[in-house]
């Protein structure tokens, strides 16, 4: 029996759980240089033992399992997750994963998303890519047992044992050729305990639907424009469209407003002023309520609002690196090696769904409909902010168009409500791009110093010193104790998550990396991959220019430094599939990334074109081992758009700080990938399975990415990635 | 004033200021949600629908504009219910992700092919440089792209 088909009370369960606090922080393992001899090549760090899926996976044990299965008259299934499905598929892959438990056909089965439910505990939380993993047990353990209920049913209709019925496409069926459709037998079998023997889980052997290519549940609506997003669910006569205006500068707040030219503007409603929840960083706004969007738009910017001096109107970004500078750790390791400085900017995640939400609050009630993605979170934020008993907030989950974390936290929703609530009506709310890219909450500024020490040609240190802006994560799990936790020592947990997801996965030796941070008043929020989103890269960025300085290929070096099979296996198809070392015009390179995090391996193998205006990538090839692939279609989408990202960061994205205020405001100056930027040539080439869990892989791919574009930039231009995005920076 | 065009195949009056969007007057007005805001200014393309089969960005278009003129949006494209095939090329891509952009990256698309049946690498770099997706689902919308001009 593999790991895979092993009962889950047989498999070992990790017991960990948020417990913050500036001790836990990783003791730095000071580095020198001396004789390689004596050094351990790698060092085990904290997610080599126990990593930040190891923790969420087991704080939800408790809660996971709580799966209701309907199995109506006509043999369709319905069931719910607590998840949110942002773009990532999670609904296509627990569809097929209960299809194939249950043995229905993959077009029966519906999956529903639960509305926020207190009852999830850790368990209603979409983020950190360990979703398909952390259902995994409970979907294939669920479907054993309802189908052992089914078999049972149908062994007192028809009168045989249960070892004489079997099942296949949502009917048991006897040895004598008699079948009966789950439909059928769903009254009888939902009073009736399996009896033994009745239905076994499903071994990867007996899998119809699982590990085979499926388009998304949902791409036929999608096509035809049908797939409702939140602004799209009731019509604007009924649900009153509603932008908000924010702050001049981070964090100031309103001293007064003069809504005349606003509200003579025709089909002006109502201009509202709400508080927002300043302790959840929750800003306060002027909301703009009209017949249209476009009307709300146009009142909105006719409104007079005296703004209050902010907390950071001082800080410039020269300012603010210098504050940076000042907290960042040294380092400390004498002797030689490569020794260099990182800069990344400020980047909103700006999904193309911008912040949404629609709200009906009434003196007893408040329903919302939303794609958060923490709602336990956000149903008792409502409750606090409206007054309301938390049984008397309903919150619906609904797909989003894309997050990257931005739905972590729930602005928009508390901003709708309390509109809603002031009003005495129903709002649809949406925030405006300009609000999106200045106000939003950002993958925060960050600075690095590595020093990566070389002695007789062996890396015998490594030192990645790492400082930026306090992230904010007080959207803890979604479970009280650790929101509590959160809210009230926020850098510490931001440790405990620094320090359990940050490694080394080449055999740097004695190896230490470290954060510290800062908390200032522009709204962050953990980004696609978090803090590995640039501490990957660099270390990508780093392994190629040890590699340059020892004169070695970069390809053969580092499979001399890959600590593991996996990690050589990954590496390799990449450079084999990829075809390394291919001849290239002068100004054209190839460039490698790798990143390894959600129990998953990656390596991008990335061709860019420098000769043009701006670099083009004109190749991608990536590999990947992510454990039992569930589906291969969702994993080589999620891996080419994270490519996409890659680049973006790179070479193109990033915020300005000019005396406190954000300087982009929209698409055409907050820059991201586009069209061109694609490579016609893409492939990616799932590793066979391991016969190991599902990894993750939503977030896996960015650092790669952004690692090996950069490394490609590097080798076509024999310039030093130091300072991002590299074509403004980069000259 | 009143304004009378053809949308998705069906006349329309409105009575509504000439330089409203179009992109509100269909979503807020007609409850038309097919397209999707993203920017307000034509810089993602989210909105992205037809004027007499070419595409425009409906966010900067006002209405006053297509008086007389034929509206598709994504909610008219497919005919009789058969889908179009630039949209059974993105079932059988399963390029979406989100899927929130999609609507205008087919419009656009549609815009494309209508123009040039046979559109080389560069002709698809031009015409879609103006619809993001931050999924980043580029390498599918160009192969779906190809299969239709393949086709």
């Amino acid at each position: 029996m593999t790991a895979l088909d092993t009962p889950i009370e047989r498999r070992k369960v990790l017991q960990g759980f948020l417990i913050a606090g500036p001790t836990l922080a990783i003791a730095a393992r000071i580095s020198f240089a001396g004789g390689a001899d004596a050094w351990p090549t790698k060092t085990d760090e904290v997610p080599d033992i126990q990593d930040f899926t190891d923790i969420l996976v087991s704080s939800q044990q408790a809660n996971i399992y709580d799966l209701k299965v309907e199995i109506k008259p006509d043999n369709r299934v319905y069931f719910e997750i607590p998840r949110t499905d942002i773009g990532q598929g999670i609904v296509t892959t627990c569809g097929m994963m209960m299809a194939d438990n249950l043995d229905v056909p993959f077009e029966s089965v519906d999956v529903g998303l639960s509305p926020a439910e207190q009852k999830w505990g850790a368990a209603q939380i979409t983020g950190g890519s360990h979703s398909t993993r952390v259902l995994w047990d409970p979907i294939r353990l669920v479907g054993a047992r309802i189908r052992g209920q089914l078999v049972t049913a149908a062994s007192q209709r028809l009168g045989v044992p249960v070892t004489a019925l079997r099942t296949e496409d949502g009917y048991v069926i006897a040895t004598d050729g008699r079948k009966l459709s789950y439909g059928e037998l769903t009254g009888l079998a939902a009073t009736l305990e399996p009896v033994r023997g009745a239905a076994k889980p499903k071994t990867s052997a007996e899998f119809k639907v699982i590990s085979r290519p499926h388009v998304r549940h949902n791409i036929r609506a999608i096509v035809q424009g049908k797939q409702p997003y939140a602004m799209d669910l009731f019509s604007s006569k009924e649900y009153l469209p509603t932008v908000v205006a924010m702050s001049a500068t981070h964090g100031a707040s309103v001293v007064s407003i003069d809504d005349s030219a606003a509200k003579a503007i025709p089909g002006v409603i109502a201009v509202t002023h709400v508080p927002g929840m300043p302790d959840y960083l929750i800003p306060e706004v002027v909301a703009v309520t009209a017949e249209t969007f476009g009307i709300a738009k146009k009142a909105k910017n006719a409104l007079k609002i005296k703004w209050s001096a902010g907390p950071m109107d001082q800080l410039s970004d020269a300012q603010i690196d210098d504050l940076l500078n000042g907290i960042i750790d040294k380092v400390t390791s004498p002797g030689e090696g490569v020794d260099a400085t990182f800069r990344w900017p400020y980047v909103p995640h700006a999904p193309m769904e911008e912040n949404t939400a629609v709200a009906n609050v009434k003196s007893d009630s408040a329903e919302l409909w939303g794609g958060c993605q923490i709602p336990t979170t956000l149903q008792r934020h409502l409750a606090e902010s409206l007054g309301l008993k938390l049984e008397q907030v309903t919150y619906h989950v609904i797909l989003a168009g894309g997050a990257f974390g931005r739905h972590l936290f729930h602005d928009q929703e508390i901003h709708a409500a309390q509109v809603s609530q002031r009003l005495g009506k129903p709002v649809k709310l949406q925030w405006l791009r300009e609000e999106g890219i200045k106000h939003g909450r950002t993958r925060p500024v960050a600075i690095h110093h590595v020093k990566a020490t070389v002695s007789n040609g062996d890396v015998v240190g490594y030192e990645h010193r790492f400082a930026c802006p306090e992230m904010d994560i007080r959207h803890g799990l979604g479970d009280v104790v650790t929101g509590y936790v959160t809210e009230y020592n926020n850098e510490g947990a931001c440790q405990y998550f620094f320090t359990h997801s940050q490694k080394v996965f080449y055999k740097t030796g004695p190896t230490a990396i470290t954060l510290k941070q800062r908390l200032l008043a522009k709204p962050t929020a953990p980004f696609r991959v978090v803090y590995s989103g640039q501490l990957g890269a660099v270390n990508e960025i780093v392994i190629d220019e040890l590699a340059r300085a020892l004169g070695k290929d970069e390809f053969e070096y580092r499979m001399s430094m890959l600590d593991s099979d996996r990690h050589r296996a990954v590496l390799e198809k990449a450079a084999q599939e990829g075809q390394w070392g291919r001849k290239l015009p002068t100004g054209v390179a190839q460039g490698f990334g790798m990143h390894d995090e959600y129990k998953s391996i990656v390596a991008y193998l990335m061709e860019v074109d420098t000769r043009g205006k701006e670099p083009r990538m004109t190749r991608c090839t990536v590999a990947v081992d992510n454990g039992y692939c569930v589906n291969p279609t969702g994993t080589a989408s999620s891996l080419y758009g994270q490519a996409m990202d890659g680049f973006a960061l790179a070479f193109r994205a990033g915020l300005h700080v000019d005396n406190g205020a954000t300087r982009e405001s929209n698409f055409h100056d907050y820059k991201w990938s586009r069209m061109f930027d694609s490579a016609p040539e893409m492939s990616c080439h799932i590793l066979p399975s391991s016969n190991v869990l599902p990894g993750g892989i939503g977030e896996l791919g960015l650092p790669a990415a952004s690692g090996a574009a950069a490394n490609a930039w590097a080798r076509a231009t024999g310039k030093q990635p130091r300072n991002f995005p590299l074509n403004e920076y980069g000259a | 004033m009143a304004i009378t065009f053809t949308l998705n195949g069906n006349p329309v009056t409105i009575d509504v200021d000439k330089d409203e969007e179009l992109l509100w007057v269909l979503r807020d007005r007609l409850d038309v949600h097919g397209l999707k805001y993203g920017c307000g200014l034509g810089l993602c393309g989210a909105c992205t629908s037809h004027i007499d089969g070419v595409a425009h960005r409906m966010c900067i278009t006002p209405v006053g504009v297509v008086a007389g003129r034929s509206v598709t949006t994504i909610d008219g494209l497919a005919k009789g219910g058969a889908l179009h095939p630039v949209q059974q090329a993105w079932i059988d891509n399963d390029v979406a992700q989100c899927g929130y952009c999609q609507a205008g990256q087919i419009m656009q698309a549609v815009s494309l092919l209508n123009q040039n049946p046979h559109p080389t690498d560069a002709d698809i770099d031009e015409a879609m440089g103006g619809n993001l997706c931050r999924c980043g689902t580029y390498f599918r919308i160009r192969s779906a792209i190809k299969q239709v001009a393949g086709g």
